[in-house]
């Protein structure tokens, strides 16, 4: 009986089967608030969580903050991202720029974004260009190290074969170098987006005035735990939305790369 | 991790250079003689050095201890949790819909509810770093015990294996899944830890951090910055030696 179960559960990994997780969570919470008698302020129940959702989009703050957030999302993601996609190029072309960026590549990795942001808080003060920053420092690493690997893993033979059929310059580039490295450069962007999203919710985390993450932590400071929770939901719905985006962009650029789930 | 060969001595020399040279410069043209935004490689070290005799140590431990306790803590609940679903059907059936969502919401968006709920000790900081190393290592071991070898399952039940010799043969197959989850936790770990500290914290490099920033002392938060890389550094380096030590077998990958 298990094993016909089995074949209706959606694949792992797939919004399906997030959506089932959230339903069997939601059941153990609302069991574990009934039962248990928790204290608000320990667990409150799922309708105070919703209640609180409705009552931060009515007053429109949600959107606010949304919007906060997923402006430092963009700038920093297309800042860190495009500086990383153009290095790890040049990290592949040149093998002496190779031996020159490895180092500082392998030493700036061990600095921890999250370990810049009372620097910036100094440098920028509450304003989103410190956000930004470590957003952009964050994804940075993860790009350029996809996007070189990727483009050093191409199979030599391709190349081969396309300068046997006398593909060079421009065209090399764009019609076999390209999409050969796009699955692997698209892994570096999606690891990077998903990056990207929790920093901007930690970095909001201290000397911000806006954004999602600093509508959590205000709320844990006035003991407010239904608020803290409708804000781990949005935060966890927007990444949700981020993944799906991501999944939908990757069938459409590379269908003809694998997609694994775990 | 790479060979440097011969020829890659000088790029490497011009790396150090760029970086202290790079560093200087920049320190050079944001001087400002009432506040200091960005001091100079040496009144770093002279920082640490001042900050060594005092405070540093304990907070050195502090952060240790959080980090340590909850990949340890989470590494087991992983493993346990990822064999489960990966070899019972009951288990994947109820667990890995849960995960799949709970994953969506990162362990780093958890620091004002485990405040809320464990107050601003250990375990606030200590119980991001269970769920950081959590989520990672029970991908990785169900991964690794759902697709092992057909091959060996079948010379294990022909050679009437026990039940503890069987799951034995089945974690050493998913070893080399499982020490992949446990290397990219243990780098994970470190950004939990600064972050909670961060938020929460009166001892550790994250609340260290945080005083430097109240007092504008960016030498203080760049020493912060230091240790705990040359700490993420250091048990990288660790891992990696204990894997070639005890799993000679597994040829170390570097997963970036």
């Amino acid at each position: 009986m298990m094993r016909r179960l089995a074949r209706y559960l959606p694949s792992s990994g797939s919004t399906a089967s997030a959506v089932l997780g959230f339903l069997i969570l939601l059941a153990v919470w609302w069991a574990a608030v009934g039962l248990l008698h928790l204290r608000p302020v320990i667990l409150p129940s799922p309708v105070s969580v919703w209640q609180q959702l409705v009552g931060m989009v009515e007053a429109g703050t949600l959107a606010a903050d949304v919007l906060t957030s997923l402006w430092e999302l963009l700038w920093g993601f297309v800042i860190g991202s495009a500086a990383g996609v153009l290095s790890g190029m040049a990290l592949a072309r040149s093998a002496w720029l190779r031996a020159f960026l490895d180092p500082l590549v392998e030493t700036f990795r061990f600095i921890v974004p999250f370990s810049l942001v009372p620097l910036v808080v100094v440098w920028f003060g509450v304003s989103p260009a410190g956000k930004v920053f470590v957003v952009a420092y964050a994804c940075y690493f993860v790009v350029a190290i996809n996007t070189a690997s990727a483009i050093q893993g191409i199979d030599p033979l391709i190349l081969k074969a396309a300068s046997m059929l006398g593909v060079s310059g421009w065209r090399l580039l764009l019609r076999v170098v390209l999409p050969a490295a796009l699955p692997r450069i698209l892994t570096g962007l999606q690891l990077a987006l998903a990056y990207a999203w929790v920093s901007v919710i930690a970095a909001e985390y201290v000397g911000a005035s806006a954004g999602l993450g600093y509508l959590i932590t205000n709320a844990q400071s006035g003991l407010e735990t239904a608020k803290v929770m409708a804000g781990m939901v949005v935060i966890g719905a927007l990444g949700c939305v981020f993944s799906v985006t991501v999944a939908i962009v990757r069938r459409v650029l590379v269908p003809y790369a694998a997609e694994a789930g775990w | 991790m790479r060979r440097a060969g011969p020829g890659t001595r000088l790029p490497r020399l011009a790396a150090v250079v760029f970086i202290l040279g790079g560093w200087t410069l920049l320190a050079w043209i944001f001087y400002s003689p009432r506040l200091q935004l960005f001091p100079p490689p040496w009144q770093v070290a002279e920082r640490f050095a001042q900050l060594l005799h005092t405070e540093l140590p304990a907070d050195i431990a502090a952060s240790l201890a959080e980090a340590a306790g909850g990949w340890v803590i989470g590494s087991i609940l992983g493993i346990v949790l990822g064999a489960l679903i990966g070899r019972v059907q009951l288990a994947r059936l109820l667990l890995r819909p849960v995960i799949d969502f709970l994953r969506f919401i990162s362990p780093l968006a958890w620091v004002p509810l485990a405040i809320l709920w464990f107050g601003i000790g250990y375990w606030s900081k200590a119980s991001i770093i269970v769920l950081i190393s959590l989520f990672t290592v029970v991908v990785n071991t169900a991964h690794g015990m759902s697709s092992m070898d057909a091959e060996l399952r079948k010379a294990s039940s022909s050679l009437r294996l026990s039940l503890l010799q069987r799951a034995e043969v089945a974690l050493m197959s998913a070893m080399p899944d499982i020490l992949v989850g446990l290397r990219y936790a243990l780098g994970a770990a470190w950004g939990g830890v600064v972050l909670s500290e961060l938020v929460a914290g009166d001892t550790g490099i994250g609340a260290m951090e945080s005083y430097g920033g109240q007092s504008f002392d960016v030498a203080q938060i760049m020493v912060g910055m230091l240790v705990l890389a040359a700490l993420g550094y250091l048990a990288n380096w660790g891992f990696v030696q204990a894997q070639r030590r005890l799993f000679p077998w597994i040829i170390a990958n570097r997963a970036s």
